[in-house]
């Protein structure tokens, strides 16, 4: 006897429970759902617990070969009987004492069955449905893969659309809050705010219920571990209330911590709290040690809570200095405000307006020309990416509709094989809509199966996603496979169907019964068939055509993107954040004499071929200033800006920025010599209309200084903001005549690896100061890629989408043509006998599926034509109508008709003429 | 309530091997399962589902309980026993006189041999 024979005695068994496995748990949890809950109240844990006992037995009984397979097919069979006591417990019904009677149900259904009732029979019809899949268990297969490839697709677009889109905001009343944000057309159409400004907006606005400001800050931590530079965010003290978040412990700031003077206060985030203070509950009131000065932690925020950024780890007041509170003029704030209850939208705006114009009469310094934007925070949030997403929504839909008319297709083509058995049932006394709903269910099941893989593909399609790290999209940080996309697969299982299913169906039962039922029968109402079949595949490929030309025009775009130089060689170049505690290094000179020995000593590393300093890099930071030109009286408002730049010397080499007119700047620029400047060529052609600017004189607005700087040299010019973005005017100065900035980056050019250079700067900045964090080390390659994820994102998802169509279009056309040598083996046989060519007979064949896909094609290329206007804001650098685009996707989808053809026209060549002919 | 065990017959197959499974003794779920593969050389193997449901629709009859009593501490909480109730008893041994009538009937039709086979119990 085993081990599970003792068990089963039931009197003896002391020794701890056996568990189930977790997939098994979680298959017959899902199984157990269906059940009554009275059923589930009183049984599930019993019968959980005598599974597992099963399941332990037949795992003890099993050598290790067989023990996947058993394991599933034990789960199968338990999973199903679960099911099918649901049904019963549900029916109240008697059990079956064993098998159903399996030939024998269906008839009886028929007959027994009362008309009246909607639902009577249908179990027989779902027995009967999945005998039918079960006897043509690859027509069963295809379908199902077809369907759950569209539905994995359209289930794993719709995740990231919820969770991108149509999930709120994690604030209270998120529909009331707003974007604030400054513009002056034509220079700045979006800009922060100024701290002037937004004072006077919290006091001039009557619609909202307060006005909050916040700015990017970074901070040294210390004292909990290694050094570590944060993000940090400047708030207002009324941020957590505008956006209706409490803090998870501790209180949030108050209108005193909100003060310059105020006793130095923090709010942690959860991340920080946890990682750095082990969720300590006695965190509140304690002394942590920021930028080497204390401050008291008097709160900590949820997790949930990401406001400005997901990084942020750390709020600290505003504490706007007196200075500050008057000045227009610099704009570094963002705003979010909260509406007020029944106050409109357009009431919001227009009140901001109005206080702007208001202030602009009032104090026209640094206000002239400017005026506010007002969007909503949500539609603010999503604004760069809400147009891909709604193509891949249509992307994902149209390939659940190709998907549809495959199978719809398959249906059709398998239901001429069951035109008898519709016949004999019909005969039988079945009513046309009791066979309806018979073929319906069948649909169902299938859409149902269909759905359920969908699920799992959704899922792998999902995390694939999430580990490439395309995903530089706001909010996704994680895409659950959540209820939601689950009710949205479950949805698809319901319509899919429908689509699917109906016109076979209609087809189906309506078919002359007469004609079915003759031993002849088999081309009966084919040809009605076949062409409901071809209308399919020309809409399938009109539709393939629509995303292949999309995705192409997609592709060119992201090709020409790459194709842009940024200005500088970003390859095997690195930059590393330094940021110097005003509390040690307050004085200008200490910090020129700090950063000059940090780049001694980096440039001594071994692998190290290039270093640099810069208070702000392309595409990590900028910094905007306006520029005087000695001689030009403009005024102030209209005075061109620039991207600043406060370099050290070899910073044009270290980046390979060419050096076109003048010279670089040289360790003799310091602090006491005259003001000197480098300009982009662009800044040179549009101020001076000329590249030989050197010896000019303009005066950038950047630091105490309020001398003009003479030009030195002319350089090349970068992208500051994006491969996308045009260049900017830029300037440059010496970082010794800007020795204030304490906060710099240091650049690298390394034939090392990124880590092992990262790790022997970080060694080489300890020796210096160990209590100097080297933070934010990235490489310029990450820095441009990271600018460029959301439309490599949306690329490589429609291309993907794309891709799926192209194949389930040719699987169609493959299908039919198939479908449709099938039926003419006699002709071909005729026609060979006759003499006919084979080649004569090959082109027949791929004749008929290609002229199905021209016809296809052409329709698909004026639809493309026609939402062209969609994809246009998605586009780099390539028109929505690009010839090279349409061309590409129609010989595409050419190829692969003709491929799909090829293999059906080789069996029409291969047909026997004798064979053909004794069959007539 | 009285109820006459003659209107509760024929039992079904699955319900008639859980009745039999118990008549001795409490069981839970898993000894009933096995218990009923012992006693049909593992023709008749109930799937945990179907066994459930049985039990669930025998309870409600209100031929069979679960014995609360019989719940030793070192086991698992969640496991019941079930034991036969009097109704049970009384159903049981209808249903045994009912088929044993049947087998008289197929003895005196010749349908099986005159001197019935035994049992298959151990």
């Amino acid at each position: 006897m085993t081990t599970a024979d003792r068990r089963g005695s039931g009197t003896d068994h002391e020794a701890a429970a056996p568990r189930l496995s977790a997939v098994s748990r979680r298959l017959f949890r899902v199984a157990l759902a269906c059940c009554p809950r009275a059923f589930r109240d009183e049984h599930a844990g019993d019968l959980l617990q005598t599974l597992a006992e099963r399941e332990s037995e037949l795992m003890g009984a099993l050598t290790a070969g067989r023990v996947v397979r058993s394991r599933w097919r034990f789960r199968a069979r338990e999973s199903a009987a679960i099911l099918r006591a649901a049904w019963h417990v549900r029916q109240r019904r008697p059990l079956f004492a064993g098998m159903p009677a399996l030939e024998g149900d269906l008839v009886m259904a028929e007959s027994t069955a009362p008309r009246a009732s909607l639902f009577a029979g249908i179990g027989g019809d779902i027995r009967s449905g999945l005998r039918g899949l079960l006897k043509h268990p690859g027509h069963a297969v295809v379908s199902i893969a077809t369907l759950a490839i569209a539905a994995g697709a359209a289930t794993a677009v719709f995740s990231v659309l919820n969770a991108i889109v149509l999930t709120p905001l994690p604030y209270a009343k998120p529909e009331a809050l707003v974007y604030i944000r400054d513009a002056s057309l034509p220079r700045f159409p979006s800009f922060s705010v100024s701290p002037g400004r937004f004072l006077a907006w919290q006091q001039r606005t009557r619609a909202y219920d307060g006005i909050a400001a916040t700015t990017g800050s970074s901070g040294n931590l210390t004292g909990a571990g290694d050094p570590e530079r944060i993000d940090i965010s400047r708030a207002s003290a009324n941020l957590f209330d505008v956006l209706g978040v409490p803090p998870l412990v501790g209180r949030g700031f108050t209108d005193a911590d909100d003060r310059p003077g105020a006793a130095a206060v923090i709010i942690l985030s959860e991340g920080l709290w946890m990682s750095h203070f082990a969720r300590r509950a006695d965190i509140i009131g304690q002394t942590i040690t920021l930028n080497e000065r204390p401050v008291t932690v008097i709160g900590v925020m949820p997790a949930s809570f990401a406001y400005p950024a997901r990084n942020t780890r750390a709020w600290v007041p505003l504490a706007l200095s007196d200075d500050e509170r008057r000045n227009y003029g610099s704009h570094f704030l963002a705003l979010v405000g909260r509406v007020k209850a029944g106050v409109s939208f357009e009431t919001a705006r227009d009140d901001l307006a109005r206080a702007a114009r208001e202030l602009e009469a009032e104090i026209p310094d640094g206000n002239r020309t400017w005026t506010t934007l007002v969007d909503p925070l949500h539609e603010f949030s999503i604004r760069n990416i809400r147009s891909g997403l709604n193509m891949l929504v249509a992307a994902a839909i149209g390939v659940l509709l190709i998907a549809c008319a495959n199978v719809a297709g398959l249906l059709l083509a398998r239901g001429a094989d069951r035109q008898r058995e519709i016949s004999v049932r019909a005969a039988l006394g079945a009513s046309r809509g009791r066979l309806i709903r018979q073929l319906l269910v069948e649909s169902l099941t299938l859409g149902l199966a269909g759905a359920l893989c969908g699920v799992g593909i959704a899922y792998l399609l999902l995390r694939a996603l999430l580990a490439s790290r395309w995903m530089n999209l706001p909010r996704i940080t994680d895409v659950p496979l959540d209820g939601s996309a689950l009710a949205f697969a479950a949805v698809l299982a319901a319509i899919t169907p429908l689509v699917f299913g109906l016109l076979p169906a209609l087809q189906l039962a309506g078919a002359s019964l007469g004609a079915a039922l003759g031993p002849g029968s088999r081309t009966g109402a084919s040809s009605l068939k076949t062409r409901t079949r071809s209308v399919l595949i020309v809409g399938e490929v009109a539709l393939a055509v629509m995303l292949v030309t999309g995705s192409a025009l997609l592709l060119r775009s992201l090709d020409r993107l790459l194709g842009v130089a940024p200005g500088f060689q970003p390859d095997r170049l690195i930059a590393v954040g330094l940021s110097l505690p005003e509390s040690r290094y307050g004085d200008a000179a200490k910090k020129t004499q700090f950063f000059s020995s940090v780049v001694e000593r980096v440039r001594t590393l071994p692998g190290i071929e290039q270093v640099a300093t810069t208070q702000s890099v392309p595409f990590l930071g900028d910094y905007v200033s306006s520029i005087d030109v000695e001689g030009l009286d403009v005024d102030p408002e209209a005075r061109p800006t620039s991207n600043f730049y406060a370099i050290s010397p070899g910073y044009f080499a270290t980046m390979q920025i060419p050096v076109l007119r003048g010279r670089d700047f040289t360790d003799a620029d310091r602090r006491d010599q005259p003001r000197v400047t480098i300009v982009s060529r662009q800044l040179a052609m549009k101020v001076f209309n000329t590249l030989d600017v050197v010896g000019k004189r303009i005066r950038i607005s950047q630091g105490p200084s309020r001398d003009y700087g003479e030009i030195v040299g002319v350089v090349d010019d970068v992208r500051q903001y994006g491969l996308e973005e045009s260049p900017t005017l830029q300037t440059y100065e010496p970082s010794q005549q800007h020795a204030y900035f304490g906060v710099l980056r240091l650049l690298i050019r390394t034939a090392q690896p990124t880590d092992t250079t990262v790790a022997a700067v970080r060694r080489a900045v300890a020796e210096l100061d160990p209590l100097l964090p080297v933070s934010n080390a990235t490489t310029m390659t990450q820095a441009i890629a990271a600018t460029t994820g959301s439309r490599r994102f949306t690329t490589a998802l429609l291309g993907g989408l794309a891709l799926v169509a192209l194949l389930l279009a040719a699987v169609g056309v493959y299908g039919l043509v198939s479908f449709s040598v099938g039926r003419r083996v006699q002709e071909f046989g005729v026609r060979m006998a006759l003499g006919a060519e084979p080649r004569s007979i090959m082109r027949l064949v791929i004749g008929q599926g290609l002229r199905l896909a021209l016809l296809g094609v052409a329709i698909g290329l004026v639809g493309a034509l026609l939402t062209a206007r969609l994809v246009q804001s998605l586009l780099f650098e390539v028109s929505a109508t690009d010839p090279t685009a349409f061309l590409l996707a129609t010989t595409v989808l050419v190829a692969a008709v003709i491929a799909a053809c090829y293999s059906p026209a080789r069996r029409a060549i291969r047909v026997n003429p004798v064979t053909a002919l004794r069959g007539q | 309530m009285a109820v006459r065990p003659q209107t509760l017959l024929p039992l079904t197959t699955v319900s008639l091997y859980v009745l039999l499974a118990v008549a001795d003794e409490a069981q839970h779920g898993y000894g009933i399962i096995k218990d009923v593969e012992r006693r049909t050389h593992g023709l008749v193997s109930l799937e945990a589902g179907t066994l459930y449901a049985a039990i669930k629709r025998l309870q409600d009859e209100g031929l069979l309980r679960a014995d609360a009593s019989r719940r030793p501490k070192a086991d698992d909480s969640r496991r019941r026993y079930y034991r036969l109730t009097p109704l049970g008893r009384a159903v049981l041994r209808a249903e045994c006189d009912r088929l044993e009538d049947v087998l008289r009937t197929a003895r005196e039709k010749r349908v099986i041999p005159a001197t019935g086979r035994g049992s298959h119990g151990s």
